[in-house]
């Protein structure tokens, strides 16, 4: 069942609670390991936090929840053969293109040397991208810079 | 040479000690509970013997301590004396979960297995397809000990021309799989230790137990704080984030950072060269280039 506006509001309060204990703990770990340990453990909170944010500022006056569409940062239109071109070799930046919107995958830890499992930059990935994420929520952590036409 | 971190972080040696302590409880289980010695079969398939070499290397527990205290090892064709179908024989009679079965190498499947043919039976090639369908639905438990056997690996890099799969597409026992290139003695041992003594340990979605496998290198890399500050490093050799160069760490879970390799003594980042993602399904193709210096970055 969807969460009222009031519910999301006390889960991100608990969130929020734990985030803090997290930058506490973070201050007292001497070791690098535990501190990298609660920073990935943060990050993830601080996305939960973002999401339920996003919800909650997308809900129209009667409460209901809209999905905003993706944000896209520019206006910016590619075509298949300049797409080509961000291929992340000699120092050009790496895209990708997913179901029509081109993501920046230059500093995604993910996309070293512009590849990831095979798959190469500067490449509508759609297909394979749905094969591998059906769920699509990795995409929201990407910048997305602009479309595929 | 131990950094400064790892002399005084409990978290870190505690990390090291996981597969003893599990392989010492074990052996006080047998000991107390006059428990048999599980035998343990380990089949050498299309690989490079690689993963029984790492085992030879392990430190605390070592081998001898596998093989004396833990399991009775029945076969393996790198190590036992015997040969010929008298050394075969010795496993085709075992009893229904009368074993835990080891597994490195993937297994051949074109021209009807015979790329790899491990000995003989009856009079006849024993081919790694053979054998793997023979003993493994058998096992009590399988361990697919290797990037080759848990996925291909390198015997399935493109264009594969042996036919070659890990051994899961094979078995419809669930098989544990350890992944790596090669596997680290520690986490072979780890798991076989808490098969013996709790039975499954806890796994991931693909198989892989979640004690050696949760986190990525990158989660814990010591050169992580220069990734997030955009310091990277331009050649093997430098001290820096090496992401621009390809590292691999970020898509693999494994704990040698924790864990490191001979030892304890050292791994690849720590040496000053990318991981090449040898413990992430799809190695070798899919976590090529292993370098790259032509990259985001202008050369």
């Amino acid at each position: 069942m969807a969460m009222s506006s009031k519910e999301k509001c006390l889960v991100l309060l608990n969130i929020a609670k734990e985030a803090d204990r997290d930058i506490s703990l973070m201050c007292r770990i001497p070791c690098i390991y535990g501190r990298n340990a609660v920073s990935c453990e943060l990050a993830a909170k601080i996305k939960e936090i973002l999401e339920l944010c996003e919800e909650l500022a997308a809900s129209d006056s009667n409460g209901k929840n809209i999905r905003p569409e993706r944000q896209v940062q520019t206006s910016k239109s590619f075509t298949a053969e300049e797409l080509a071109s961000y291929n992340g070799k000699n120092g050009k930046p790496a895209y990708v293109a997913v179901n029509g919107i081109v993501y920046d995958v230059t500093n995604n830890p993910a996309w070293a040397a512009g590849t990831h499992f095979g798959q190469l930059s500067g490449k509508d990935l759609s297909t394979v991208f749905l094969s591998c994420h059906p769920d699509q929520s990795v995409l929201k952590a990407i910048p997305a810079i602009g479309e595929l036409k | 040479m131990m950094e400064s971190y790892e002399r005084v972080c409990p978290k870190y040696e505690h990390r090291i000690e996981t597969a003893k302590e599990l392989v010492s409880r074990a052996r006080e289980k047998i000991e107390r509970e006059g428990m048999p010695e599980k035998k343990l079969i380990w089949l050498e398939l299309t690989g490079c013997s690689g993963n029984i070499i790492s085992l030879l290397d392990g430190a605390d527990p070592d081998f001898s301590y596998l093989i004396t205290a833990m399991t009775k090892l029945i076969y393996n064709n790198s190590l036992m004396t015997a040969e010929g179908e008298a050394a075969i024989d010795a496993i085709m009679e075992l009893p229904e979960a009368g074993y835990i079965l080891a597994v490195e190498g993937a297994v051949t499947t074109k021209a009807n297995g015979m790329y790899n043919v491990i000995g003989r039976w009856k009079g006849e090639p024993l081919t790694a397809l053979q054998a793997i369908k023979l003993l493994g639905e058998r096992a009590s438990h399988i361990i697919a000990v290797g990037a080759c056997a848990t996925h291909g690996g390198v015997s399935a890099a493109n264009p594969n021309p042996s036919g070659s799969v890990g051994i899961q597409r094979l078995l419809t026992k669930k098989v544990i799989k350890l992944p790596g290139c090669p596997c680290h003695p520690d986490w072979f041992m780890g798991t076989l230790a808490h098969l013996l003594l709790y039975g499954e340990p806890e796994l991931d979605e693909k198989d892989r137990p979640l004690m050696f496998y949760s986190r990525t290198i990158h989660e814990r890399c010591p050169r992580r704080s220069f990734f997030d500050r955009g310091i990277f490093a331009e050649k093997p050799g430098d001290k820096t984030c090496m992401f621009k160069l390809g590292c691999r760490g970020p898509v693999t879970p494994a704990d040698c950072p924790v864990r490191q390799w001979n030892d304890y003594v050292n791994w690849p980042i720590k040496d000053d060269t990318p991981c090449i993602g040898c413990a992430q399904f799809g190695f070798p193709d899919a976590m090529e280039p292993f370098i790259s210096y032509d990259t985001t970055r202008e050369v």
